[in-house]
């Protein structure tokens, strides 16, 4: 992270300036940070270190400070990622219900190891803690919309759609 | 009962202002802001109003020991960082109900003499927390958030995602822009919370309750509970239920009648072994007491804890070890790593208990498991191990046949027969 | 009142605020409360959970409870137990815990024999680890050539992070992951870039980060020889423990003093050691540059003195006793003595001892507000960290200084000239930053701020309130020292009588004339009319080199002696070890034995400096007289020599009292149309320390830095003394109008910080 950088690397003339009124709106510039992130992972699918750099140079914090935030919260994601992100809950109520069964359909659709990109480009598959849809189990998040209960067929369907670029949220 | 907080839930615009008002929205607020803030503050602890987050801990004097002359400037966070397993209600508050919340958070600003309020939603809740900004649009459109001390400051907050989150010092280093691992106490956070000023941290029910309480009166909260409880409450129920969901009951209401009456009782041929009422980081609550009114004392008497209210079921199909397995796989990937018996000891009960399931585990496991619950909750930073272990000793007890069916087959006896 | 409580029925004093870990282990109660992630420097963080105490409340209301001791506050008459079986099986559980990922590689393991997880892991008695799953693994990164990282022995305890990122606000080291994979270390690969990374090694309770160079050359840690020694990197004289094995000098660690540097020392003082191993040293004499026998160089040196045509350079890179016997034979010899080698650096040195007593690092640490004049990091690590422990603690921080430096960032930043601080210096008793200040602290780089600036500060601190404190900063162990021998004019007067020619010899310990030292640029054109120059030095200098005779000296560790700081604390340092005699050239070995054996020669490698004048006052039989001297000027300046294990002795003000007749330094100031110099120095750079190779690998490129507005890739600069050429390197938020380089460029064209120089840009192409 020692290489020079400005948030000129982002090459976003809009995106900056909202990040820079986000930083502005902010009690304390740092306290900006979860928003930053945020905003700069929609806009770019991920937080590469020119994101990273950018975020801590609007905020005031060093990058070494912004990587420890990067990975303490399960939400950010440092690596690339498909054009969709799904995450399958894994915990108590969809474990009963058979989160282990669609975390793999999911996985063996995607073809690779889970956290990775899928060879089509399309799909990252990530388990994850219980996203609060216990009474719709088994449920997962499909770019953060959350869907419940899913089951072979909704989820085979999901995928098709997903693959397709043609799946809304409801 | 009467719907308080639920009245709006399936509504198809619960951010709806004239809606939320038609209903009696903001006239909590209208009266308080006639009172002053000890007034607000002798109202909420009448009404018994205590913390929905899990604790219980009273509202009311959550707010007095802060003290009305706390230094300013003092912070009010809504705790909206809802991760629990099997807890469901503050979703469904915040989908169904934002302008109780908004309305709540006003309130409490007021009777905190804070200018500047956080809520803190979950990441995962993200499609929730854009409801609430609708709400909170129209709300300020409306010149709500005008205190007479001078408009609030009302900030959602989206997290970036962990458990941990929702511990009430953890959650404060979240919104600083740090890592969330808990602080230490002292200073409680009532003294030096968000930057270091006094800060009150509330659950995001324990909001939703305030315009109804000051609206109404305490007496008539009071009197919304049976069985000794006091006020209204949202129970919830997940697992092999005929219809789970998130219910709206007097608080009080037995465990049976929730479970079977309003959850409409287990899904064809299966027997139910036990619950954890509270969210997986509680005891279990087993049939011979489905009995006890389920608010937190009552609870507590029987050896569990009221939790969150979200009933998470285990029937006889499902192998408790397994179910104890996926509890404690949540807590020890959700652990901060802070504190060492939280960090190191939660992945130990989880091999432990993986160990068992698979078949591989020996009787000493068993007592190993029950040793490490003893020394890791007492000795933790902060409540997430301890909780983390409730279901698991609780679960070491009721289920002990399990477990030593477990070791004795070699495998697990709720796979024999499934391919 | 003496407060006290009590930890298994014994009393324990504790002063109010402390909590009852602190004020335990500060009694010397070590064994009964084990712990992690407390550190006296670092405080309490209630991580770990090892600290458990049975606390017996007062009333009877409430059962006893086992709590943690770090997070505890002693008050009085607390009832504390550790014999419980509950404590005792609490201690035993967050170990075994702890243990459950801590690889068994202790034979391996560098920290082994001075682990703190291993004490702990005996004093608690955890002996049988129940778990048997497998093992979490980590990649290590590099972290440069200091410290290695062998993350898989973390257990966690945060003091790493804590004493980076807090204590010493470094910005390129953090906590990554969660849960049972936090990681400590830098985002990527790459050397770390606070000057005080090599913390580090001491604060890991276990062997996650050890240091890298004494891993080249290891020995375990129980056969080193140890002894009590003072840093000799800079004027701070921070106390450390220097290890040796086998006649050769291993590594150097923090000793711990209080008062001063505390728990911590800088990576220039823990890892310049290897000076002392580096393959350029002199370890034999020579003789027109070639080896020689010690007894013909000896007698070589004693024909030039004996013609009375030699001048004497002592050095405030060397110490006290050594300059003083060096001073002692000049005297019998009615020879000039002079001890740094410029008029400059004489009136430098005379204004920095006439400045009042001088904050001690921990006085500095307790400001609340600070003003650093120069670029404190660059010349005296230790003396910034303990300004950033101000700031930490809520002082304000002013830096006026040419560069934007690393503190300049945690404070307010003032560009300025060095030309310019004189004036600024006379004002500071009107300046903002100062008012209404309790316990104000004025740091300076005394080459910096220079002659005039210093004397200007010295009638500020008159003007301030009688609590204000000033120090004075450069990178050379014993300029105070050596600032007893500055006396008016006597550089002067020796450069007057070289160039009269009625000297043509010099003899120079530890002193670079014809290299780096200031002057350099005049001593050089000086040197056509010497006849042969002598040095005794533990460097090979540019002087040594050219020198016709050169007898290598001891190394600090490898002899005891005395320093005197910045704050004129005179402090010993004891003889940590001899080096070997095999590394004697064979022939040498051999007559310097048979000789040895009659009490002459010094069998073990390069003797300390005064053993050489010794020897050089018998061939001139002059022995008693130079004895008698010797030892009357020792006993004047410091009649009782310090305990090392002590914290040294101050100077009295009635020495200091001397200075201040010193003549007033006129003041230069620079119109803004002129380009003046200052000087760079990163932290590890000194004249010793630049041989250490680890170290030097991380030195920043050579350059003219220059304000980033300036587009031009080099340029060329001119003084009296010669110019240089050198590429531009431009930094954000320099002070117009100043050029600063390294002493060396100031060698080459003749000047000092604040003098006007001329330029030719080069516009790049």
């Amino acid at each position: 992270m020692s290489s020079p950088t400005s948030i000129a690397d982002l090459q976003d003339d809009a995106l900056v300036a909202r990040l820079r009124a986000l930083v502005a709106e902010s009690l304390v510039p740092a306290a900006a940070i979860s928003e930053v992130l945020q905003v700069l992972q929609s806009a770019r699918g991920y937080i590469d270190d020119v994101a990273l750099r950018a975020a801590a140079e609007l905020t005031g914090l060093s990058p070494m400070k912004v990587e420890e935030l990067c990975t303490f919260y399960s939400l950010v994601l440092r690596e690339p990622t498909g054009r969709h992100v799904l995450r399958i809950c894994d915990s108590i109520a969809c474990h009963m219900a058979g989160a282990q069964n669609i975390l793999n359909q999911a996985r063996m659709h995607s073809g690779v190891a889970l956290g990775a990109v899928s060879s089509s480009g399309q799909l990252t598959v990530i388990p994850h803690v219980c996203i609060g849809l216990c009474d719709r189990a088994p449920a997962l998040l499909v770019d953060g919309e959350a869907l419940g209960p899913v089951d072979h067929e909704s989820l085979t369907q999901l995928l098709a759609q997903l693959e397709a670029d043609i799946w809304k949220p409801s | 009962m009467e719907a308080v907080l639920s009245r709006n839930f399936s509504a198809p615009d619960p951010a709806d202002l004239a809606l939320y008002q038609s209903g009696g929205g903001y006239a909590g607020l209208r009266r308080a802001i006639t009172m002053s803030p000890a007034e607000i503050i002798d109202e909420v602890e009448k009404s018994g109003l205590r913390g929905c987050g899990g604790a219980g801990f009273p509202t009311g004097l959550k707010w007095r020991l802060r003290g009305l002359d706390a230094p300013e400037p003092r912070y009010l966070v809504c705790n909206l960082d809802e991760t629990e397993p099997g807890s469901i209600k503050d979703r469904a508050l915040l989908f169904g109900a934002p302008h109780h919340i908004i309305e709540g958070m006003l309130i409490a600003a007021h009777a905190l003499g804070v200018r500047y309020a956080v809520i803190f939603v979950r990441g995962e809740y993200a499609a929730g927390a854009r409801v609430l900004e609708k709400a909170l649009q129209r709300a300020r459109a409306a010149g709500l958030l005008r205190l007479p001390d001078g408009e609030l400051r009302l900030d959602i907050h989206i997290s970036l995602g962990r458990y941990i989150c929702g511990e009430d010092s953890a959650i404060l280093n979240a919104i600083e822009g740090k890592r969330a691992n808990p602080r230490k106490k002292p200073p409680h956070i009532s003294q030096q919370g968000l930057w270091q000023q006094p800060t009150t941290v509330n659950n995001a029910e324990s909001i939703a309750h305030l315009p109804g309480i000051l609206a109404q009166g305490a007496d008539w909260f009071r009197a919304l509970g049976v069985n000794g409880g006091v006020g209204s409450k949202l129970y919830s129920v997940c697992g092999p239920a005929r219809r789970p969901g998130v219910f709206e009951l007097p608080m009080g209401t037995t465990a049976a009648e929730i479970l079977f009456e309003h959850a409409g009782g287990l899904q064809e041929g299966r027997r139910l072994r036990g619950v954890l009422p509270g969210g997986s980081s509680t005891p279990f609550l087993l049939p011979e007491h489905f009995d006890t009114p389920m608010h937190f004392d009552a609870v507590a008497k029987v050896g569990s804890r009221l939790g969150t209210g979200g009933f998470i079921l285990l029937d006889d199909q499902q192998c408790p070890v397994d179910f104890l397995v996926a509890t404690t796989r949540f807590f020890a990937r959700e652990s901060c790593g802070f504190c060492t018996p939280c960090r190191e000891g939660l992945p130990y009960v989880r091999w432990l208990l993986e160990r068992i399931e698979a078949g591989t585990g020996a009787l000493e496991d068993i007592e190993t498991l029950r040793a490490l619950g003893g020394q890791i909750a007492p000795n933790s930073f902060c409540a997430l191990a301890p909780g983390a272990l409730m279901p698991v000793l609780s679960g070491l007890h009721a289920f002990n046949d399990d477990f030593l069916a477990h070791v004795r087959l070699g495998h697990c006896p709720y796979q024999e027969g499934r391919s | 009142m003496k407060h006290v409580f009590y930890l298994d029925g014994q009393a324990v004093p504790f002063t109010p605020g402390q909590n009852v870990l602190e004020a335990a282990l500060a009694a010397g109660l070590d064994r009964q409360i084990p712990y992690f992630c407390f550190h006296p420097a670092l405080g309490s963080l209630g991580a770990c959970r090892q600290c458990a105490v049975k606390m017996y409340p007062h009333d009877s209301k409430h059962p006893p409870r086992v709590t943690m001791a770090c997070l505890l506050p002693a008050s009085d008459h607390l009832q504390l137990g550790t014999l419980e079986a509950d404590v005792h099986a609490e201690h035993q559980e967050i170990i075994e815990l702890l243990m459950t990922n801590h690889p068994l590689d202790c034979p391996v393991c560098d920290e082994g024999g001075q682990c703190h997880l291993q004490d702990m892991t005996v004093q608690t008695g955890h002996s049988q680890r129940h778990y048997s799953g497998p093992k979490r693994t980590y990649r290590n990164q590099d972290l440069g050539p200091l410290v290695y990282q062998e993350m898989n022995r973390c257990i966690t305890c945060y003091r790493c992070v804590r004493f980076y990122q807090d204590a010493a606000q470094g910005e390129d080291f953090g906590a990554f992951g969660s849960r049972d994979r936090v990681t400590f270390g830098r985002i990527e690969d790459g050397p770390l870039e606070s000057p005080f990374s090599g913390n580090l090694v001491e604060v890991c309770p276990t062997g996650v980060f050890t240091d890298k160079v004494f891993r080249h050359d290891y020995v375990r840690v129980w056969d080193l020889q140890q002894a009590p020694s003072v840093c000799p990197h800079c004027a701070v004289g921070c106390n450390t423990t220097p290890g040796a094995r086998l006649g050769s000098l291993r590594r150097i660690r923090n000793r711990l003093r209080p008062e001063m540097n505390g728990h911590f020392i800088c990576d220039r003082g823990r890892y310049g050691f290897r000076y002392v191993t580096a393959p350029s040293r002199p370890l034999q004499a020579r003789l027109q540059g070639e080896t020689s026998r010690q007894e013909v160089v000896l007698r070589q040196i004693a024909a030039r003195l004996q013609e009375g045509r030699s001048g004497f350079l002592g050095s405030p890179r060397e110490d006290l006793r050594s300059n003083l016997a060096l001073f002692a034979l000049a005297d019998c010899l009615h020879a000039p003595f002079a001890a740094v080698t410029s008029s400059w650096a004489e009136a430098l040195a005379q204004q920095c001892l006439a400045l009042p007593q001088a904050p001690s690092l921990q006085e500095v640490a307790a400001a609340d507000r600070v003003v650093v004049i120069g670029d404190l990091g660059g010349i005296a690590p230790m003396a910034e960290f303990a300004v950033r422990q101000a700031v930490r603690g809520g002082a304000s921080l002013t830096v006026m200084a040419s560069a934007y430096t690393s503190l300049a960032r945690q404070g307010e930043y003032r560009p300025l000239r060095p030309s310019a601080l004189p004036e600024r210096v006379a004002d500071l008793h009107n300046d903002p930053c100062l008012q209404g200040s309790r316990r104000p602290v004025i740091l300076a780089t005394a080459e910096t701020l220079g002659p005039a600036g210093l004397h200007a500060l010295r009638k500020t601190l008159e003007k301030l309130p009688a609590n204000a404190r000033a120090g004075a900063f450069v990178n050379r162990p014993n300029l105070f020292g050596a600032a007893y021998f500055a006396a008016d004019g006597h550089t002067a007067r020796l450069q007057q009588a070289l160039r009269q020619r009625e000297i043509s010899h010099l003899l120079c310990l530890g002193a670079d004339p014809f290299g780096e030292d200031w002057g350099a640029g005049v001593w050089r054109t000086l040197m056509p009319g010497l006849d042969g120059i002598a040095v005794l030095d533990m460097v090979d200098s540019e002087t040594a080199r050219n020198a016709e005779a050169l007898l290598p000296v001891a190394a600090f560790p490898e002899r005891d002696g005395l320093f005197v700081n910045y704050e004129g604390r005179i402090q010993a340092f004891a003889t940590v070890y001899r080096r070997e005699a095999q590394i004697l050239h064979p022939a040498v070995h051999h007559s310097g034995f048979s000789e040895a054996a009659g009490g002459q020669m010094h069998p073990l490698g390069p003797p300390p400096p005064w053993f050489w004048l010794s020897r050089l006052a018998e061939m001139l039989d002059l022995h008693s007289a130079w004895q008698e001297r010797f030892h009357f000027y020792q006993h004047f300046l410091c009649p009782q020599p310090p305990d090392p294990e002590g914290p040294g002795v101050l100077l009295p003000d009635t020495i200091r009292a001397r200075f201040d007749i010193a003549e007033v330094p006129a003041a230069h100031p620079l119109g803004p149309e002129q380009w003046e110099l200052d000087i760079f120095r990163w932290y590890g750079g000194e004249t010793l320390a630049d041989v250490a190779d680890d170290l030097q690998s991380l030195a920043p490129p050579r350059g003219l830095r220059v304000g980033s507005e300036i587009r031009a890739a080099a340029a060329t600069l001119s003084g009296p003394c010669g110019s240089l050429h050198l590429p531009v390197i431009p930094c954000d938020h320099m002070a117009s109008g100043v050029i600063a380089i390294d002493q060396d460029g100031f060698a080459e064209l003749g000047l000092y910080p604040g003098d006007p120089v001329s330029v030719e840009w080069e516009v790049s192409s």
